[in-house]
């Protein structure tokens, strides 16, 4: 509770412009045993921390929200040593602040830059989903012809990793007691991998991954991500800002949704024009729509900054949630449509 | 299920006394019993058939204007009592808040009979006939050439009986049933794919639309889409189908409740009493309209259900509140709390008189929303940015299908300016609306 009153206090007073903050704690230990008639017997105990704080900023008539958080599979020194509740409730209150003075953001196609971190959520919906084996076995994923093929350019290399200690997505056992793997979907742009859970991997004759997920005991296992993300490339992050002289940079997300055929959205929390290289006017939320394998061809610039999101991240499938996070170095990408209305 | 039903009342009115004997001034217990039967079908096989019972109590309890929540899958009497246990030692962890507490006891009661929500026909199918319903659904939508893969056919039934009981004396119980057959597809080749689905949703199994149908309507929705067409960025008038008013009047609720309100979330807030649409635009939230989906005899207040106008020609009257949230605001509760928050009832949009047919004719160019992609709602500002799937119409006629693109505009502005409302209203889901109209809003594309 002090965490929390912390976070609170700290969106509260950081501007007098901010006008309603709600902070919100929550932890959970998850003891788990699975058993079956292979004779598998395994036992599992898994934390999960979460803070996050929403900022509602006021300004003549005029309202804005901001929002951070933090957590994972991790003790309460996180908040200590990693992010602080001064933080979040700080980072909140100053994204509410920001958009006020914020511009319409733009419509229509032009380049775009990615921030890292954040913008891991466009892997996640125009890779990830659609590499989950059970859309492969059923032959509606756009991919499920692709193993082998060239689908992005060679720029692009992604994984998934269930592995990296502490994280939200991670797991020592997947939910069918299958030791995970990192595992390469995309290398240098060609198709490599599927996540698998037991179910699709029988029937595809593919190797397991240890991506059987599951919400609770209540739901059936299938495949979902766990921490995917795109490898770092070469470029300096400023290079690549500064190779573009008109267009949108990405600052922060807040999620997205893909289809089967590769189309996917996802949704701009916070943005800025990019002119002349440089970053110019903040500007409010807007849609981004793409076809993934049209996008993953325009990525031009991969940078060497990668950096993963906020862990506060949850995935929906099949109206099953669980946990992830996603990961992004800056990334240029040619061509996109922005949803704004300037 | 039947013989269970007075354990249930008499677990959740002994865990009312429990409560107090352990300190708390007031407390709330509701307990519920559900059978639940899901069949997945794809291609002619089964693909998941779940079977599940389940039991949950969920607790509020009061001590010296504190609250403190709990709930537990496990109703046995030790477990439950350590949660009460436990539960009254929390709340004295929290802030006093000076608008805890339960609702009064409500003079008015609606009988839960008069409202239709049982129906024993769905208790009665067996579950033969039930993976039936789901493969004939997809067997008659595949028979269509132009149909290239299935998500599958889904049937699934439910049936609840839920016990609320109050230290007030608030003593409510009900059954409700309902049913769903639905069916997803895709047409065109792995590079060119579309899809869409069908469902249909209904308390009554008698009232469930036929397989027939539902195929028809699924593959109708899917084919259209074939060939799409990128559009350049431009502003245009927009019409909903009445799925799209749908996903609108869902966005509508989140702003109009008042914990949204109380909690400065919404772009509504102190607009009570002013014009915030135009003339066409009257809101409904009715709770007590018999077999409808959105129908309960009293809320998780205890609270009786009702009918409230919400938007009236244009006018916001009334936000949608729990009995916290109505004091919290120094107005009355409306029978929407929904668990421990605010929960829609039937939550619609009126009729219009016109044909969507009509409203296509008269429309010289702009862009039928027939699907939406991605969240992009935001309910501080009313700023809608959503990837969009269309139908592009040209002097009053369908000319050819839009994919790629995206729509933005702000929910005040479309209130203000739906030209519009048809006549098309069906209950599909609980919060629902006809086909509309709106002036203009920004597609953006090429």
């Amino acid at each position: 509770m002090a965490l929390v009153r912390e976070a609170y206090a700290a969106a509260q007073t950081f501007d007098k412009r901010i006008a309603k903050v709600k902070a919100h704690y929550s932890d959970s230990l998850k003891h788990m045993c699975i058993a079956n008639s292979e004779g598998l017997l395994v036992h599992d105990t898994r934390p999960m921390v979460k803070l996050v704080c929403v900022a509602i900023s006021e300004k003549n008539g005029k309202r804005e929200s901001g929002y951070w958080g933090g957590g994972g599979r991790v003790g309460l020194e996180y908040f200590r040593d990693v992010l602080t509740p001064r933080r979040i409730g700080e980072e909140a209150a100053r994204e509410a602040v920001l958009l006020l003075d914020a511009a319409d953001a733009p419509a229509g196609e032009m380049p775009i830059v990615l921030a890292p971190g954040h913008s891991g959520v466009l892997i996640h919906e125009a890779v990830g989903h659609l590499l989950e084996a059970d859309f492969s076995r059923k032959k509606t994923s756009v991919f499920w012809n692709k193993m082998g093929k060239r689908v992005g350019s060679p720029l692009v290399t992604i994984y998934d990793d269930p592995t990296i200690p502490s994280f939200r997505g991670s797991y020592n056992i997947d939910d069918e007691g299958t030791p995970p793997r990192k595992t390469l979907l995309i290398e240098k742009g060609v198709v490599r991998g599927l996540l698998q859970d037991k179910l699709s991997s029988r029937l595809m004759h593919g190797r397991l991954t240890g991506h059987g997920r599951r919400q609770d005991y209540s739901c059936a296992p299938i495949p979902r991500m766990a921490n995917t993300y795109i490898a770092a490339g070469d470029d300096a992050p400023e290079d690549i800002l500064r190779s573009v002289k008109k267009g949108f940079y990405v600052a922060s997300l807040s999620g997205g949704q893909v289809e089967d055929s590769g189309k996917f959205t996802f949704s701009v929390s916070l943005g800025y024009l990019i002119e002349d290289g440089k970053l110019t006017a903040p500007v409010k939320q807007a849609t981004l729509i793409g076809t993934n394998i049209d996008i993953l061809n325009k990525i031009g610039r991969v940078g060497s900054d990668l950096e993963f999101g906020l862990q506060t991240g949850t995935c929906s499938k099949d109206g099953q949630d669980v946990p992830v996070t996603d990961g992004c170095p800056t990334l240029r990408i040619e061509k996109m449509t922005v949803g704004g209305t300037s | 299920m039947k013989k269970e039903a007075p354990t249930l009342r008499d677990l959740a009115e002994s865990l009312v006394v429990f409560a107090r004997t352990c300190g708390a001034d007031e407390a709330a217990v509701s307990v519920s019993d559900g059978y639940e039967f899901n069949v997945d079908v794809r291609r002619g096989r089964i693909e998941t058939l779940i079977e599940a019972g389940s039991r949950v109590c969920g607790l509020r309890i009061i001590k010296d204007k504190k609250t403190a929540f709990a709930s537990s899958s496990d109703l046995a009497p030790g477990t439950l009592k350590r949660l009460v246990r436990n539960a009254v030692r929390r709340a004295e962890l929290g802030n006093p808040d000076e608008y805890a507490g339960l609702a009064p006891l409500s003079k008015e009661t609606v009988d839960a009979e008069s409202l239709k929500l049982y129906d024993p026909a769905i208790a009665g199918l067996d579950s033969k006939t039930k993976i039936g319903l789901a493969l004939t659904t997809e067997r008659a939508a595949l028979r269509d050439k132009r149909i290239t893969n299935s998500y599958g056919a889904t049937f699934a039934s439910n049936e609840i009986r839920s016990v609320l009981a109050m230290t007030n004396g608030f003593v409510g119980e009900y059954a409700q049933t309902y049913c769903g057959l639905g069916v997803g597809l895709q047409a065109g080749d792995t590079d060119n794919r579309v899809e869409d689905s069908w469902s249909s949703s209904k308390r009554h199994f008698k009232d469930l639309e036929s397989p027939e149908a539902i195929a028809r309507k699924a593959v109708e929705r899917t084919v259209r889409q074939l060939k799409p067409r990128k559009v350049k960025t431009q502003n245009v008038p927009v019409i909903f189908e009445p799925t799209q008013t749908a996903w609108l009047m869902g966005f509508l609720f989140g702003c109009i409740t008042g914990t949204a309100v109380f909690r400065k979330a919404t772009f509504l807030e102190g607009k009570l009493g002013q014009r915030i649409g135009n003339r066409l635009v009257t809101v409904v939230d009715d709770g007590i309209i018999p077999g409808e989906l959105g129908s309960h005899p009293f809320d998780s207040d205890g609270q009786p259900s009702r009918r409230t106008v919400v938007i009236e020609r244009g006018v916001l009257k009334n936000y949608l509140c729990n009995h916290y949230a109505a004091r919290k605001l120094g107005l009355k509760s409306t029978g929407n709390a929904d668990g421990n928050g605010v929960g829609p009832n039937s939550f619609y949009l009126e009729p219009g008189t016109v044909s969507p047919k009509d409203i296509v004719a008269g429309t010289k160019r702009g862009l039928i929303l027939i699907r939406t992609l991605g969240h992009g709602l935001n309910s501080v500002t009313g700023d809608i940015s959503r990837g969009a799937f269309g139908l592009w119409v040209e002097d009053g006629e369908i000319a050819y299908p839009v994919s790629e693109v995206t729509i933005s505009g702000n929910l005040g502005k479309i209130l203000e300016g739906i030209e519009a409302v048809a006549s098309d209203l069906e209950f599909h889901s609980p919060v629902t609306g006809p086909t509309v109209k709106v002036a203009e809003m920004t597609v953006a594309g090429e």
